[in-house]
């Protein structure tokens, strides 16, 4: 009985006084996004229909400065704008850390690209997979721009890749962090600037183009200033 | 209090999963290599060895529940598609490859004939989504398994609880795949000094072991490797291999070296299924090779065989033949499971 009692107070303590929420936003235009609605880009002279956008964060790391002070277990998210729920989880220390920054991969590491079939964000139906030549793909962007040569108006960024050289996972540094409550936004604007819809609407597989591509995560993710 | 419940419950479950699966070790044949599957993130048992079976023989899988695994790998010819150069797939659509035979496959580190599947867990993936195999979405298949009649009840013998996920799916068609071992073959059971090779079969091996050896290696009579063999490019099917994978031109034409147990029952040969039969293979390696800037190291001397070499050499291959393997009743369909659905 005392046992599970401890185990009661231990659960609920660990969540409401130790937890950290972190919370992404995607933000175009300077506001927040709206999938499937239209958005006009003065420096593409382009309307742009973003369907869909998800990415995977992993391997979160607390930091003070630039020291260590807590590492996520098994630290796999799967955020993806369709679904608001999936864009906040919370960071669980065993006990209360004192931190100023935020250390976090976009996208999966070899090491679990080669493990198999896994579960949770990382089971294979949640149809961030590549079946046709094993590994994740680490972010998920796709729309329709208006000016599209494609018959269908379309572009898809599948971005990812595991093995050298073309390898996409991202480390980003997120500083001086002042709030308990970590909000962070994705830059979308910035990030559609770096694409050439217009000649390579699609990246489907790993290689250089998505390697390339995956290198501008660094400037992506900023502090949200809600 | 609910949270201390729920924590008692959960930390019990586990030990009801136990008590419901039958856990098994995978048999290592005597001599051979350590297995590269990791047997530890998927203990084998006899109930998720029995789903995954049921998996691989149910056309539920392809999109309109017409195309099994077994289609195209049948179990009497060593899990390939006997006769059928090409894979046929869903409503008569033909692949670009020759279905490989399937065994001895927690020895194989890449999967598929240009090793563009890296684990054997995800195999399964590929011609589930092909559309010229299966066309379907992993995530339909459990939709369609937790919808079924039958699945809910085999994924609870198997894990304990009902839950159907892509992970499950996948480990449990590894189990089976990873039962497929043949280690009993004639040859086999002259490694064990259990019976000799003829006069002919022992002539047949020695020049095995000279010309054929360095890639199908024993006892596996493959090395895992990816070679080019000097087959010129089929125009039509622009096959390229290996090189589809790692985008680098040495591998150009390069393909998975397969394994010869059972070649007897595995014809046609080659990624491609260009070769009928043994001896256009064996012609093939003495006249046939299209000297290419990446043919492989092994190959650049010529093969020299007489006719009577190449008949020596096709009785050693004939005693990788392994009959208990090929007609094992647990390797075959599963009437009790799958014949009342």
């Amino acid at each position: 009985m005392n046992y599970l009692l401890f185990s009661f107070i231990f659960a609920f303590a660990s969540s409401a006084t130790l937890g950290q929420s972190v919370h992404f936003h995607c933000v175009i235009n300077n506001q927040k996004l709206n999938l499937d609605s239209v958005y006009f880009f003065p420096s593409l002279s382009q309307y742009v229909k973003i369907e869909s956008l998800k990415f995977y964060i992993s391997q979160i790391e607390l930091m003070s400065g630039n020291q260590s002070v807590w590492k996520e277990k098994d630290s796999y998210h799967l955020v993806d704008f369709e679904n608001a729920k999936s864009t906040q989880f919370s960071l669980k220390p065993d006990e209360p850390v004192a931190f100023n920054a935020l250390r976090f991969s976009i996208g999966i590491d070899s090491a679990t690209n080669v493990s198999g079939a896994l579960g949770g964000d990382l089971d294979p139906t949640k149809g961030m997979y590549w079946t046709w030549h094993s590994g994740y793909i680490n972010c998920k962007l796709e729309g329709n721009f208006f000016q599209s040569p494609s018959l269908k108006k379309e572009f898809k960024y599948h971005i990812g890749g595991y093995s050298a050289p073309f390898s996409t996972i991202q480390t980003i540094d997120i500083k001086g962090l002042t709030e308990k409550n970590i909000n962070i936004d994705f830059d979308l604007s910035a990030f559609i600037s770096k694409l050439d819809l217009k000649s390579k609407p699609e990246i489907m597989s790993p290689g250089k183009p998505g390697a390339d591509l995956a290198k501008s995560f660094t400037g992506i993710f900023k502090i949200s200033h809600p | 209090m609910k949270n201390g419940l729920v924590f008692l419950l959960i930390s019990v479950l586990p030990l009801f999963g136990w008590m419901a699966s039958h856990e098994v070790d995978f048999q290592k044949p005597k001599g051979w290599p350590e297995p590269h599957y990791n047997f530890r993130k998927n203990q084998l048992s006899n109930e998720k060895i029995q789903l995954g079976r049921a998996l691989f023989y149910d056309p539920i899988l392809s999109r309109n529940q017409t195309i099994s695994c077994a289609s195209c790998h049948l179990s009497y010819t060593a899990f390939t598609h006997v006769d059928h150069n090409l894979s046929h797939g869903i409503e008569d659509r033909i692949g670009n490859r020759n279905a490989p035979a399937l065994m001895n496959l927690a020895w194989g580190k890449s999967f598929m004939w240009d090793g563009s599947v890296n684990h054997l867990d995800m195999q399964a993936l590929a011609p589930i989504s092909n559309p010229l195999e299966m066309d379907e979405k992993i995530e339909n298949v459990v939709v369609k398994l937790k919808n079924s009649t039958l699945y809910p009840t085999l994924f609870t013998k198997a894990f304990g609880d009902s839950a159907i996920t892509g992970e499950r799916t996948l480990k449990a068609i590894s189990q089976f795949l990873l039962t497929l071992v043949s280690a009993n073959s004639k040859y086999d059971s002259v490694m064990r000094y259990e019976s000799n090779f003829t006069d002919q079969e022992k002539v047949g091996y020695a020049l095995f072991q000279k010309n054929c050896n360095s890639c199908h290696a024993e006892p596996l009579f493959t090395n895992n490797g990816f070679e080019s063999n000097g087959l010129p490019l089929d125009s039509n099917l622009k096959d390229f291999g290996r090189m589809n994978v790692s985008r680098k031109s040495v591998d150009s034409l390069k393909f998975k070296v397969p394994t010869l147990r059972n070649i007897e029952f595995s014809f046609p040969y080659m990624h491609d299924g260009r070769f009928k039969k043994l001896k256009h293979v064996l012609n093939h390696y003495t006249s046939g090779i299209q000297k290419g800037p990446g043919l492989s190291s092994h190959l650049q001397k010529p093969i020299v065989l007489s006719p009577d070499e190449k008949a020596d050499l096709t009785a050693f291959l004939l005693t990788l033949s392994d009959k208990t393997f090929l007609f094992d009743q647990k390797h075959s369909f599963p009437k009790q499971i799958l014949s009342n659905n």
